[in-house]
């Protein structure tokens, strides 16, 4: 019994005193940042060759390299051909090439992670020494979703087209590819349509309209439009339009003028966009699909001058 | 320090309205003083300090009453955001909340992120390519990673799912276990104005492998600032009619980490909270109490003792490229447009995050730590729940007991000092006996609170202004 207090007696201070120490310890730990774990923060990105061109040695022992391995602190790596590189890349996106010129090349220890103390004094820093033009970042305010399909240089109406066009161009935007594209008759049957398109543009040829109503449909995989189209008589066009035809003008400047009077009207919009590609009018063209249409022309004005 | 303003702010106001009330009060006081003859004249002649002690420990009292009674107010709620998002800030990255109370290994996470070099090697694709995300999965399954989480939605179906579906068919336990994520409808007049219709995927169609967990990625943020600060640990929502209990990422993962059968025990239980019907969602979200046990874990479901500290996220790992024993981060495209045999000593024995970090992903987000993708606020999430698991104030007892000694020392300081000094004294020992203890407690998921108290001294600190003026005039 005696002895076994004894035995007490003695083991409580021991065990207080460990208990101090490990107190003591992680006090030191907590308060005075001893690094306590290092990671090699090197990446093999890519080698030339054959992983047998090279040689990784890790504690001692030989490895094959692959592509996308973690290097740890102390490994060794060469590269054992004249003509091979090995691609090491840090967390920095900075890259070391190494060559059997350069290697046997060690990888090095690494930054620890921070420590309480650390980050106190990294916020301290940013407030002292970041100005306020270095505290602000720039954001793109635009809306990243998929846009809805839209029939570019048509109204949502009516589009007038003049009868007797060989081919469409038909512009849209947004949606998803791959599109669909179909071209329907009053009587709602597909007379020319496309398929798998990849880009926001297609050509429709040998369509031939004669006079009457027709639909366009765009269609994605999860959407569609379509616009109504009716084509009609030449002689129906704008009297402005035709007079400019029949003019003594250069044909190049009959050509525009023409267009860009129907460009003023939105419901003949659609048949612009095909003038500008019939003549050749590019510059023309870009404006009507970036929106930029010429104000309606006052046909008094014209007759005026006439006089 | 922007708080800091604004109390400084707050209190000029209040000195304006506070001023008749304290007429008012002085009155009623001189009232009781004359009814009470003999108590008034005893108190007059108490040492003065005494007399300043007393009636500072009074006031203090009121403050502390205040101060709990106004618990759910903004000016509390964003006093206590901002003490625990410093204290978030300060512990990033540290060894330290690398492990939680009962573990010696820090939980290894790897992100693999679809960032902006992989969105423009991928020739920017209209969504994530199935083909991509397919070799995505298969690098951490045949890697051996411990769990894979999918931060990528697949409702919509594209013209490449055909291998991935098939492979997500076959994905068996075998596999490490495989959670996608399911997302709700924003209100709109297709889902009536609710916001509980879960958008289908083209995988419910299709029998998913036995090895695939459905999660919801649904978090909260504070509306004053627009910072992530919570999680939604459960959502019940409707799916083709019919109601279902989706878990948060974190919830699952959890359980998994916790026991081998956690994903079976926590199914079980959640089935159980399911309503009827879909018309008894929002009845049956707001009537959540109860736990969910899953080893000898506890999950309070009680939102309204829970909200706002128990549905915290800790926030540790800020979105940095670094590697340590605990995160790794490798960008998607080094893995997919590789032609080399490639290493698992990015995914071996971890819990792998595939998730997009471009900015057309629109998924980026605000959190105490700055800025980072959704897959990141998930990680941190899971470390969360798992390392420190819901965080709680102390006992009421003690949180009293600290409040009443709190309170005590401020009434010492403000009746042996000038006020300049009293505050100096009293927030000095604020900051140096519980700015410690509650970074020490943080990491076992309990909160004390420095910041209240130091709500408590400038109040206090504004009526012993109050006071010495009105004495001095």
């Amino acid at each position: 019994m005696k002895n076994m207090l004894l035995q007490k007696a003695f083991t409580w201070p021991s065990i207080l005193s460990q208990k101090f120490l490990q107190l003591r310890r992680s006090i030191l730990v907590t308060c005075l940042m001893i690094p306590q774990f290092v990671s090699a923060a090197f990446w093999i990105d890519d080698f030339s060759g054959a992983a047998e061109d090279y040689r990784l040695i890790r504690q001692d022992k030989e490895y094959k390299i692959e592509a996308q391995m973690l290097l740890n602190t102390g490994d060794e790596l060469k590269v054992l051909s004249k003509t091979e590189t090995l691609h090491l890349v840090q967390d920095d996106n900075s890259e070391i090439v190494l060559t059997k010129q350069n290697t046997p090349f060690k990888i090095p220890e690494s930054e620890p992670p921070p420590s309480i103390m650390g980050n106190i004094a990294a916020l301290v820093s940013g407030w002292l020494t970041q100005s306020p033009g270095e505290d602000v970042k720039t954001v793109t305010l635009a809306s990243r979703g998929v846009a809805p399909l839209l029939i570019s240089a048509a109204s949502d109406l009516e589009n007038n087209l003049m009868a007797g066009l060989e081919s469409l161009v038909v512009y849209w935007s947004g949606g998803m590819p791959p599109y669909h594209v179909r071209l329907r008759d009053e009587d709602n049957n597909a007379i020319i349509e496309k398929t798998n398109i990849q880009q926001n543009n297609v050509t429709l040829t040998d369509t031939a309209m004669p006079s009457g109503n027709y639909r366009l449909e765009i269609l994605d995989e999860i959407s569609s439009t379509s616009i109504s189209l009716t084509a009609v008589a030449p002689d129906d066009a704008p009297s402005l339009f035709n007079k400019i035809l029949e003019s003594q003008a250069p044909i190049k400047i009959k050509q525009y003028y023409a267009t860009m009077v129907l460009a003023s009207q939105p419901k003949w919009l659609f048949q612009a966009l095909q003038l500008t590609v019939r003549y050749d009018l590019q510059h023309v063209k870009q404006n009507i699909l970036d929106g930029h249409v010429p104000d309606p022309i006052d046909t008094s004005l014209f007759k005026t001058g006439k006089q | 320090m922007k708080w800091w303003l604004e109390l400084t702010v707050v209190r000029k106001i209040i000195a304006i309205f506070i001023a008749p009330c304290a007429r008012l009060i002085e009155v009623i006081g001189a009232s009781i003083a004359v009814r009470f003859r003999p108590v008034h004249a005893s108190w007059k002649h108490l040492p003065k300090f005494r007399r300043h002690f007393i009636s500072n420990f009074v006031i203090g009292i009121v403050i502390a009453v205040l101060l709990h009674v106004m618990h759910n107010s903004s000016l509390v709620s964003q006093t206590e955001n901002w003490a625990m998002d410093s204290v978030m800030l300060l512990n990033q990255e540290t060894r330290r909340m690398a492990m939680g109370a009962s573990q010696n290994k820090p939980l290894p996470f790897t992100f693999i992120d679809i960032d902006e070099d992989t969105y423009r090697t991928w020739e920017e694709p209209f969504h994530i390519p199935r083909d991509k995300l397919l070799q995505l999965i298969q690098f951490a399954a045949n890697g051996g990673a411990k769990a894979i989480i999918v931060d990528v939605e697949l409702a919509k179906a594209s013209d490449d799912d055909a291998d991935l579906f098939a492979y997500l068919q076959q994905y068996n336990e075998k596999l490490p276990p495989l959670f996608l994520l399911r997302s709700f409808y924003p209100k709109s007049q297709y889902t009536n104005q609710k916001d509980f219709q879960v958008r289908p995927s083209i995988l419910d169609e299709l029998a998913a492998g036995k090895n695939i967990h459905w999660v919801q990625p649904m978090f909260k943020r504070s509306a004053y600032d627009q910072v992530v600060r919570y999680w939604h640990l459960l959502a019940i929502g409707c799916l083709h009619d019919r109601p279902v209990v989706i878990p948060a990422f974190q919830l699952l993962l959890d359980a998994y980490l916790h026991a081998s059968d956690g994903l079976q025990t926590i199914t079980k239980q959640l089935e159980k909270l399911k309503p009827q019907t879909c018309a008894d969602i929002e009845q049956a979200e707001n009537s959540l109490s109860g736990e969910l046990t899953y080893a000898a874990k506890k999950i309070a479901l009680d939102r309204v003792a829970h909200q706002r500290i128990g549905e915290r996220i800790i926030y540790t790992l800020p979105w940095k490229k670094t590697t340590t024993e605990e995160f790794r981060y490798r960008p998607a495209y080094k893995i997919t447009e590789s032609n080399k045999p490639l290493s698992n000593s990015a995914v071996n024995n971890r819990i792998v995050v595939i998730g997009a970090s471009f900015s057309d992903s629109r998924d980026l987000y605000q959190t105490p730590l700055g800025e980072m993708p959704g897959a990141m606020i998930i990680l941190n999430a899971i470390k969360s729940l798992h390392l420190f698991g819901q965080i709680a104030p102390p006992p009421a007892i003690a949180k009293w007991v600290l409040e009443l000694g709190l309170i005590v020392l401020m009434s010492w300081a403000f009746a042996r000092f000038s006020i300049f000094r009293g505050t100096i004294v009293a927030g000095m020992v604020v900051i140096i006996t519980l700015l410690p203890v509650s970074f020490y407690f943080f990491k076992y998921g309990l909160w004390v609170d420095f910041a209240i108290p130091l709500l408590g001294m400038q109040f206090h600190q504004f009526v012993a202004e109050y006071r010495e003026s009105v004495a001095t005039h």
